[in-house]
């Protein structure tokens, strides 16, 4: 039998060399692959951003018949299965489906708002509840100090920034390492839609370990350099 | 007149939480608003601050409707509250202070110079650059303060600032802030249910009851003459008893009450029935002798210590006691014989008959 004769320990070794060499020489369809991923999930969160915080914001500060069941409706956003995400979207993209005439399937921009999908109710759901925590009284004592609308909103936003840096942290997280929804409206197309989750399964399914687990390596170390950032950068704004 | 509120009225969840209640303040004025928990103080004081909607009535600043001939905002931007939380945002303590000058679109250099003396006023200039997160609670509440003066309030709005301070902090600021108040005459809106507080820092006061105005005066007539029975009870007045109108040949009022006759310095109509106070602090003590007037004798039922004084419990009757307040050195002993006097000046009649609310 044929793995019975593979060397194991020895293909894993190559393979994480071969790895460390891939990204050490700047390989370019490996550096394509990264810059691709990076440019989806960024945009993508961003997005979540703009669009989340002010619907969280709304949702945390009105009182509406209906709201629990919004805030609820958002937070089952959070248990979302990306593959599922990909399948709607992939049916309503399709070249007759409702939104075929976007011509948007297997295109990046697919991709993004799949992603935003999928971080929209986290980004959504970590605003309410930071707001919910602040002091009640603060928004008065906004107000008393002079504060027009906008600024109490400015305010606001700086009083949150630290839990809205938190809530950038779990989207990009969420959206970065997901490979369901990006492979089904993506299609994993070299040079446009290829991603590191896509290409990890793809270079997996033909049997190239050493690429995969370079992709692997990448991914874990991209995720762990974009949360370290961030994550420093609140601790600099955190009281000590 | 510098604000002047009426009869505003608010409405919280349908309910009404404050009944219409009127007020005014004089630049330089400064008024307490006095009363039990849940009496609707911090509701008036947030209305007339502009910062919770008024259901009914109205606030005039300088003789302008607020909200109507004076925007809101401008109305925010003439005065300024401090909550008895500090509610500092985040960021340093410079730039807690220097935030409302901020939100007013003053330059950077600007609120430095105008925030410094106010800073070194209230002793906090070196914590500046301190994160707000890391203050005590007398150091976050001077820069709740500071943060309020810097913006030179003509109408300044204190909801209880100090009554989470422990008491020789208390102490302090509280004599800090009515030394400031005094040299800026900044017209003040304190509310309180520290009676004392309120009457260091205040000249006038409004009684405050669930919701309803129950006196407004100035602040020793409302500590020597409450207006019903209840506002006595607000401000800690235990010496309250009814009695029968006997009027003496010199036009003034007797009492009697519980077998004893006491003479009062006010007027009052033979034969009516009325509640009065005697007040504590008026009420003499010493070793059982008199019986004329105004010297009841009775016995010594307890002694309990407030203060740096005694409060001495006597009971001169079935089943009525008298409260006096003695000093720390005047302890008498258990079941011993007294005599409380009083001058009848000591004899307050309340003039809403019996008893309101």
């Amino acid at each position: 039998m044929a793995s019975a004769n593979w060397d194991y320990w020895g293909e894993l070794a190559t393979g994480l060399v071969e790895a460390v060499l891939l990204l050490v020489t700047l390989d370019p369809e490996t550096w394509g692959i990264i810059r691709q991923s990076l440019f989806i999930s960024t945009t993508a969160t961003l997005a979540a951003l703009v669009v989340g915080v002010p619907i969280g914001a709304w949702i945390a500060l009105s009182s509406f018949r209906g709201r629990n069941l919004l805030l609820t409706t958002f937070n089952t956003g959070f248990g979302l299965p990306p593959v599922v995400v990909g399948l709607i979207m992939s049916i309503l993209l399709l070249r007759h489906g409702p939104l075929g005439w976007l011509n948007l399937r297997f295109t990046p921009a697919a991709m993004i708002i799949a992603q935003f999908i999928l971080s929209v109710p986290i980004v959504i759901n970590l605003t309410a509840v930071a707001i919910q925590q602040l002091n009640p009284k603060l928004w008065m004592q906004m107000k008393a100090l002079g504060a027009s609308r906008s600024q109490m909103l400015w305010l606001l936003g700086r009083e949150i920034r630290l839990p809205l840096i938190g809530a950038y942290m779990a989207g990009f997280g969420a959206v970065i390492s997901e490979v369901g929804a990006s492979q089904m409206v993506g299609g994993n197309l070299p040079g446009t839609t290829r991603v590191l989750t896509t290409a990890i399964v793809m270079e997996t399914g033909m049997g190239h370990y050493e690429r995969a687990m370079a992709y692997g390596i990448v991914l874990l170390l991209l995720v762990a350099a974009v949360v370290g950032l961030l994550t420093w950068f609140q601790q600099q704004d955190a009281p000590r | 007149m510098l604000l002047r509120a009426e009869e505003i009225s608010v409405k919280r969840a349908g309910r009404v939480t404050l009944e219409p209640c009127s007020f005014s303040l004089a630049s330089g004025e400064r008024l307490a608003v006095y009363g039990p928990n849940g009496a609707g103080k911090s509701t008036l004081l947030q209305a007339a601050a502009g910062l919770l909607p008024i259901a009914t009535g109205g606030i005039a600043f300088r003789g302008m409707a607020v909200g109507r001939e004076m925007p809101l905002l401008d109305y925010h931007r003439r005065t300024a509250a401090v909550f008895q939380e500090p509610l500092l945002l985040r960021g340093t303590v410079r730039h807690n202070i220097e935030l409302g000058l901020e939100l007013r679109g003053v330059a950077a250099e600007e609120r430095a110079r105008r925030a410094l003396p106010w800073m070194e006023r209230l002793r906090i200039t070196h914590l500046a650059d301190r994160p707000a997160g890391l203050l005590s609670g007398g150091e976050a509440q001077r820069t709740s303060l500071c943060r309020a003066l810097v913006l030179e309030p003509e109408v300044l709005f204190l909801d209880e600032p100090l009554s989470a301070l422990d008491a020789p902090t208390r102490g302090r600021l509280l004599g800090e802030l009515a030394e400031i108040l005094d040299d800026q005459r900044i017209a003040t809106l304190f509310v309180t249910h520290d009676l004392d507080e309120a009457a260091e820092l205040c000249e006038r006061c409004l009684v405050l009851d669930a919701g309803h105005s129950l006196q407004q005066d100035a602040m020793t007539a409302v500590i020597e003459r409450p207006a019903s029975r209840r506002v006595a009870e607000i401000i800690g007045a235990v010496n309250v008893f009814d009695g029968v109108v006997v009027t003496d040949n010199r036009g003034t009022a007797s009492i009697e009450w519980s077998g004893h006759r006491i003479r009062t310095s006010l007027e009052g109509r033979a034969g009516t029935r009325v509640t009065f106070l005697l007040r504590e602090e008026r009420l003499g003590l010493r070793p059982s002798s008199g019986g004329t007037f105004n010297e009841v004798r009775g016995r010594v039922q307890r002694v309990r210590r407030r203060g740096n004084g005694n409060i001495v419990s006597v009971r001169v009757g079935n089943p009525c006691s008298l409260q006096v307040r003695c000093g720390i050195s005047e302890q008498p002993s258990l079941d011993e014989e007294v005599t409380v006097s009083f001058p009848p000046e000591a004899v307050w009649i309340f003039p809403q008959q019996p008893n309101c609310i």
